[in-house]
């Protein structure tokens, strides 16, 4: 795969109750071997987009194109796609491990052979050796939805969609599955993942998408996203209460407090720390880590806008 | 699809070996039913009386509703698991076409179906002595059964998708499906052969009926209605589940409760 390309995709869900719009002129690509995540607060249309990748809703208007396939009801389309869904389980209950990959293998078109040597290698990829032919009902969550993104792997496609694939997951298995992301986007798979697990998406995403009540109002790098409300700097919180004197030395360096926090620029970092010295840091953060704070300013920018 | 068909049989034999008292249980429920109606008939009708072929006659109507009734639910009942499991979105990424996917699953379990009514029609024989007339020929309108039933479980599968209920229909369709095997519609006067041709499974399991219980020979054209009237309806079931489908993107509704 070279590319998948989205442009002016739009949908509006119609009912007795009125209209709502779910998407509204979205355009975006993916690139083979990117990480892009979707983020966007619930409703905005994040599972909109990410069915109408996996074509399993019709836009109203605007297409998507996988390498100049532009029917994503098409089986030369669907071979080069896997998916995920939100809050569904993805895989057959009475059926081991082993059964469901061999099954969805062949459902995603490999023949019987084939789909038993992909389920094989699935199963170490996934580390799910010891769970091979453990029924799916006894599997716990984590490794439930651990065997989901195998089966949605399991023929080899290029593009992969995930809606919410670390929600309800313990953070052994969300580590897991974050490693399989990489190395599978490593090996040129191209990944559309939404999250609202942001240090998930922190460790995954090369680019993000922020929509906002149907609206694409943001596709930046990750480092352009993170560093687009905070320009750098730190948080730092201080277990002691701060006499009069050091907060006067401490806004001339620019600090801004917050209950409990103190924010202050990069620069004055060693300074900061002479004033405060010698009260008990607790803890201290660069701000440019702080995905869930950039996404809140974002999405508060765009609620005024 | 060939492929597809096997791990298909395979998925529901596995579910039948790992929790057979579903199955069973059916097969159970069916001959107690049967017992109950033919003790009450019996004890009706006073000991003296011989039902001789009529008997026959509604044992292989008894049998071919219970053939139908199977058919008819497992369509929509199986996309409606599928949607509870959160399989059904699985099932339209792949690049196997809906439509023809379901209907496919109709004959990978149509063995395991068959197979229960066989033992049924073993039990239900030992109990009332009689024996129907089994021959090669009758495999013909016996198909005429199976796809015309399998065509409106179609049908059904189709309105499962897109209003996410079926059990009304799936209630009320066994009485419908009674009276679409058992009623001689080729009897109403002039017409009632048309009639009977145009009217799903009718034409086809009423000629298996006398088939079967009193070893009536049927003619070419007999057949070829019985077989005919089968396949128009199950490529109409296809039709309407294809439709069904396209509407349901439409309408963003796939999976969707």
């Amino acid at each position: 795969m070279r590319e998948l390309e989205i442009a002016g995709l739009s949908k509006t869900y119609r009912s007795s109750g009125g209209a709502v719009v779910a998407l509204d002129d979205i355009s975006l690509n993916v690139r083979r071997g990117e990480i892009v995540s979707v983020l966007g607060l619930n409703g905005a249309g994040k599972t909109t987009l990410v069915k109408i990748i996996a074509g399993l809703i019709e836009p109203d208007k605007g297409h998507v194109r996988l390498d100049g396939m532009e029917d994503p009801t098409r089986s030369r389309y669907r071979k080069c796609i896997g998916a995920v869904f939100e809050g569904n389980r993805n895989i057959y209950w009475r059926l081991t491990t082993f059964e469901n990959l061999e099954y969805f293998g062949v459902l995603r078109g490999l023949s019987l052979k084939r789909a038993r040597e992909r389920a094989n290698q699935m199963v170490s990829l996934f580390q799910l050796d010891s769970k091979r032919s453990t029924v799916a009902a006894h599997l716990s969550r984590g490794m439930q939805q651990r065997l989901a993104v195998a089966i949605s792997m399991v023929h080899e496609p290029e593009l992969l969609v995930l809606d919410e694939p670390t929600l309800g997951v313990d953070i052994e298995n969300v580590i897991s599955l974050v490693a399989s992301l990489k190395a599978l986007s490593q090996a040129g798979v191209a990944i559309v993942v939404t999250s609202h697990q942001f240090d998930v998406v922190k460790m995954v995403a090369d680019r993000i998408a922020l929509i906002v009540a149907g609206r694409l109002v943001a596709l930046e790098s990750k480092a352009e996203f993170l560093a687009s409300v905070n320009k750098g700097g730190y948080s730092m919180q201080v277990r002691e209460p701060i006499d009069g004197a050091r907060v006067d030395q401490l806004r001339a360096l620019g600090v801004r407090f917050e209950e409990p926090w103190l924010h202050f620029p990069e620069q004055a970092l060693y300074a900061v720390m002479d004033v405060i010295r010698p009260l008990p840091i607790t803890s201290l953060n660069s701000i440019e880590d702080d995905l869930t704070k950039v996404f809140l300013e974002r999405i508060k920018d765009h609620a005024h806008a | 699809m060939l492929s597809m068909f096997l791990v298909e049989s395979k998925r529901q034999w596995l579910i039948f070996k790992r929790y057979p008292v579903e199955s069973i249980a059916g097969v159970v429920i069916f001959t107690i039913i049967f017992i109950g109606l033919f003790a009450g008939s019996k004890y009706l009708a006073g000991a003296g009386v011989h039902f001789g072929n009529r008997l026959d006659l509604v044992i292989a109507g008894y049998i071919l509703w219970l053939v139908t009734t199977g058919l008819f639910a497992g369509p929509g009942a199986l996309l409606l698991e599928d949607t509870r499991l959160g399989i059904i979105e699985q099932l339209f990424v792949s690049p196997l076409n809906f439509a023809a996917f379901t209907a496919m699953r109709i004959f990978s379990g149509l063995v395991q179906h068959l197979l229960l009514i066989a033992i049924l029609v073993v039990i239900i024989s030992l109990i009332t002595g009689s024996r129907l007339d089994y021959r090669w020929i009758e495999i013909l309108p016996f198909a005429g059964v199976i796809l015309a039933t399998s065509g409106l479980g179609l049908a059904t599968a189709a309105y499962a998708l897109l209003a996410k209920q079926v059990s009304a229909i799936l209630s009320i369709g066994q009485f419908v499906l009674l009276s679409l095997v058992v009623t001689p519609i080729q009897s109403f006067g002039v017409w009632g052969a048309w009639l009977s041709a145009i009217t799903p499974i009718n034409p086809a399991a009423q000629l298996l009926q006398h088939q079967l219980a009193d070893g009536y020979s049927a003619g070419n054209g007999e057949l070829m209605v019985a077989l005919g009237n089968g396949v128009v309806y199950f490529l109409a079931g296809v039709y309407l589940l294809e439709l069904a489908s396209r509407r349901a993107r439409r309408l963003a509704s796939v999976g969707q409760f």
